[in-house]
């Protein structure tokens, strides 16, 4: 059974890591530690305190996980665009690509929702509308030039 | 000489026979005085390394 000590101490003489433990009586026991024997044991040391910071819910919560770059919307624009795409042949059939997007970037700003769209290109409209991202000529002719 | 140290669940080090407890600000306290000593000794190891081979290098072009 190990006897109890009062505290440990590290010390260092820019070649040797002396990790010490001292009594209450004063009594020191030093052990040297190589450097990577250090860091081992640096991290053995971690390993056992983080369970007992008992703080592992709060960090979730105070530091959610974020990601990093990408686009956040990715998933809105897809499905915008894929729209854009199906409504450009319907309102513009056999135009350029330039103006097919003015064309529909014209429809999209004078575009207000009816309760009960009937004609597909109205509802594809809507629902381009309703993804919520802002779109103009330029982007749309981007996008068209995509296909 | 006294054996390796060891760290145990209970958060405490037990060095050559003595069982040291620590808090966990103890522990972190103790680790980063471990790793910045660590750091230290390989630093001037390296250097040290490399001032022989300087010296080994110029010997050997005289």
């Amino acid at each position: 059974m190990p006897e109890p000590a009062a505290r440990a101490v590290v010390s260092d003489d820019d070649s040797t890591i002396w990790l010490t433990a001292y009594t209450a009586a004063g009594e020191a026991v030093p052990v040297a530690l190589q450097p990577a024997r250090a860091v081992a044991l640096a991290g053995e040391l971690i390993e056992a305190a983080v369970p007992k910071l008992n703080v592992t819910d709060k960090l979730s919560v105070a530091c959610p996980v974020k990601t990093r770059g990408g686009d956040p919307y990715s998933d809105q624009r897809r499905t915008r665009d894929a729209k854009i795409r199906t409504l450009a042949p319907l309102v513009a059939p056999g135009k350029s690509i330039e103006q097919q997007a003015r064309d529909i970037a014209g429809r999209l700003a004078r575009y207000r929702p009816m309760p009960d769209e009937a004609s597909p290109e109205r509802r594809l409209m809507q629902e381009i509308v309703e993804v919520g991202l802002p779109v103009g000529a330029d982007r749309i002719r981007k996008i068209l030039g995509e296909q | 000489m006294p054996s390796d140290p060891v760290v145990t669940t209970d958060l405490s080090v037990r060095i050559g026979g003595r069982k040291v407890a620590l808090s966990p600000s103890a522990a972190f306290t103790l680790a980063e005085q471990l790793i910045r000593g660590a750091t230290r000794a390989i630093i001037v190891e390296e250097a040290d390394r490399a001032a022989v081979l300087d010296t080994v290098r110029a010997a050997e072009r005289a």
